[in-house]
């Protein structure tokens, strides 16, 4: 079978133009950025009756942020202190978020908390931007496409100083140049992406499968891939690019702990170690535990659920023949999966494809448009409502 | 794409992949110590020593649970505990050790321990490296008492208690369930006093 390079496009070819000229979309979308970001301080005022925006920014900031927060104010760890065995330290985040945060606190001379969320708020709004790519001639469905972004379930986490929104930023600009056959761009967004989180390694084999997909849509043998992969010194460029941001933080490590691979070793302090996913994501379902989110706060049959969700949606994008896509998806969902259940929403959410892939499955029907995506956003309110009260089971 | 951007292209990856080749290789000789490489690369040992020496005040239960009544035990730990529950605190792994930095002339002490165990367990009890006690528990919480001769406690400004667990176990690997902690003894209070 012969793949064509527009299987990378994506498009779902649901929607069409209807209504919209793109200057009004981008109204539109600049007006959903705002609204989200409003509604958002709203649910803050109403859950803990204040309304002083520091506080707010403050208050978004919970569970693993404070670990960013350090990290950007005072580097890295010199060894393990933290936990209730001290053998927890900032070494398992990854540097390139915290050393923006703490360049652009420096250079606004603002608090790195209040600088870590206009950075994550930029950085969503440019994935918005850059992902307009995978929606031309289909204002309805980019429209869809933000407010899920915006508004949807755990959108909470592209305001704060997490890493998501620039990962998903990282993402969109390697989708955006592999789409284009720009394999060292990708690569180089693919380097900046693996020094935010572990999973920009995998773009690597994104990258591979893209060299695959053109491979063969220009008809060539199966054999014959390695071959070609010699003959394009940019694509090999570009998939040893990927990991590239990883190794130096693999450097950096091994530099002042001694240890390049402290980042995975001191996970041992957060109780995770490698498993099979398979075996960890049954375990999470067969518990039923989903009531007891509001008991003590945690729940493995939820995140089993995002889990199941997020595969789910690979697995379109591998039924719609977008490999690249769906390679890091899937590798972006089953490595964190491997070492414990704990966090896969926040996982899910954060992948660029998957986000793609299920604003266009939103927007293929009515009841996706009108019933699905409401009920999603009214569940986002819900769940930023508990993140304000500090519920764990949303880490 | 010309000859000499090509070549250039060639040689800047086989740049970026000798480097990546050489910090590759430093993932097989860390420079670290003998207790890091133990606990968290080979993961040979669950104890990860924190340096604490904290003044105990004779006579005060330090709790080990969030319900229960003392003074916070977190400070007194040095490695091999779990998190702080309601009713206590497992022990994780072979070791679970505790420093209490004792009064001057520290007299004999008796040591009073509430404990259970996660399934049968033998454990032996050292103060300051000397074995004091030898324990068997068979699940239910009991209270132990154990003298710590003046010798012992006045060995150094501070008295280590060693709790060594002979069979710990993890609730997944006996299929109870998904947590991997090998638990041994579930301590909910500690207390020294004048023997």
């Amino acid at each position: 079978m012969v793949l064509g390079a527009d299987n990378l496009i994506g498009h779902a070819g649901a929607g069409t133009a209807r209504g919209l000229s793109w200057p009004k979309t981008a109204l539109a979308v600049a007006a959903l950025f705002v609204f989200s970001r409003l509604l958002l301080f709203a649910i803050y005022a109403w859950t803990v009756h204040e309304t002083d925006p520091g506080r707010f920014v403050q208050q978004l900031c919970q569970w693993d942020c404070g670990w960013y927060l350090e990290f950007a104010q005072k580097g890295l760890d010199a060894a393990p202190h933290a936990g209730p065995r001290g053998d927890a330290a900032n070494w398992a985040f990854f540097p390139l978020f915290p050393l923006l945060t703490a360049g652009l606190s420096q250079l606004l001379s603002i608090p790195h908390v209040t600088a870590g969320a206009v950075l994550s708020n930029t950085f969503v709004a440019a994935t918005a931007a850059v992902a307009h790519d995978w929606f031309q001639g289909r204002p309805r469905s980019y429209l869809v496409f933000c407010a899920l972004l915006f508004l949807g379930p755990f959108s909470f986490y592209f305001a704060t100083l997490y890493t998501e929104s620039l990962a998903l930023l990282e993402a969109a600009l390697c989708f955006y140049f592999l789409k284009r056959r720009r394999y060292v761009a990708a690569g180089a967004a693919a380097a900046l992406l693996s020094a935010t989180r572990s999973i920009g390694v995998f773009l690597a084999f994104a990258l591979l499968a893209a060299a695959w997909e053109e491979h063969r849509s220009e008809g060539g043998r199966i054999g014959g891939f390695p071959r070609r992969l010699l003959g394009r010194p940019d694509i090999l460029l570009g998939v040893v690019l990927a990991p590239l941001g990883t190794f130096a933080y693999m450097a950096y490590l091994y530099w002042q702990v001694g240890d390049a691979l402290a980042f995975s070793h001191i996970q041992r302090g957060w109780e995770r170690e490698f498993g099979n996913p398979a075996t960890v994501l049954i375990d999470a379902l067969s518990r039923f535990d989903l009531l007891l989110v509001f008991v003590n706060q945690n729940s493995q049959f939820w995140n089993g659920l995002w889990a199941v969700l997020g595969l789910g949606l690979a697995g379109y994008l591998a039924w719609r023949r977008r490999l690249p896509e769906a390679v890091f998806s899937f590798f972006g969902l089953l490595v964190p999966l491997s070492t414990g259940i704990l966090s896969m929403p926040r996982y899910t959410v954060g992948l660029f494809p998957l986000q793609l892939a299920a604003s266009e499955l939103l927007d293929r029907t009515a009841v996706g448009r009108f019933v699905v995506l409401p009920a999603l956003l009214m569940l986002s309110v819900a769940l930023a409502h508990l993140w304000f009260r500090g519920f764990a089971f949303l880490v | 794409m010309s000859i000499a951007s090509s070549r250039l292209i060639y040689a800047a990856f086989a740049g970026v992949a000798a480097i990546e080749a050489a910090v590759f290789a430093c993932i097989f000789f860390p420079k670290v110590t003998p207790a890091y490489r133990d606990y968290f690369i080979t993961r040979t040992s669950n104890c990860w020593e924190r340096a604490t020496s904290t003044a105990y005040p004779l006579g005060q239960p330090i709790a080990f649970g969030a319900d229960v009544e003392g003074i916070a035990s977190d400070p007194f730990r040095v490695c091999g505990w779990s998190g702080v529950e309601t009713w206590g605190t497992w022990t994780e792994g072979g070791r679970a050790s505790l420093m209490l930095r004792l009064p001057p002339d520290a007299p004999a002490l008796r040591m009073r321990t509430k404990v259970r165990s996660f399934g049968e367990q033998s454990v032996e009890v050292r103060a300051n490296q000397r074995t004091v006690a030898r324990w068997r528990l068979i699940g239910d919480e009991r209270e132990f008492s154990v003298l710590i001769p003046s010798k012992i406690a006045r060995s150094g400004d501070s008295v280590r208690i060693d709790f060594l667990i002979a069979n710990p176990r993890a609730p997944r690997d006996l299929g109870l369930s998904s947590d991997p902690r090998r638990l041994g003894i579930g301590v909910s209070r500690v207390v020294l006093e004048r023997q």
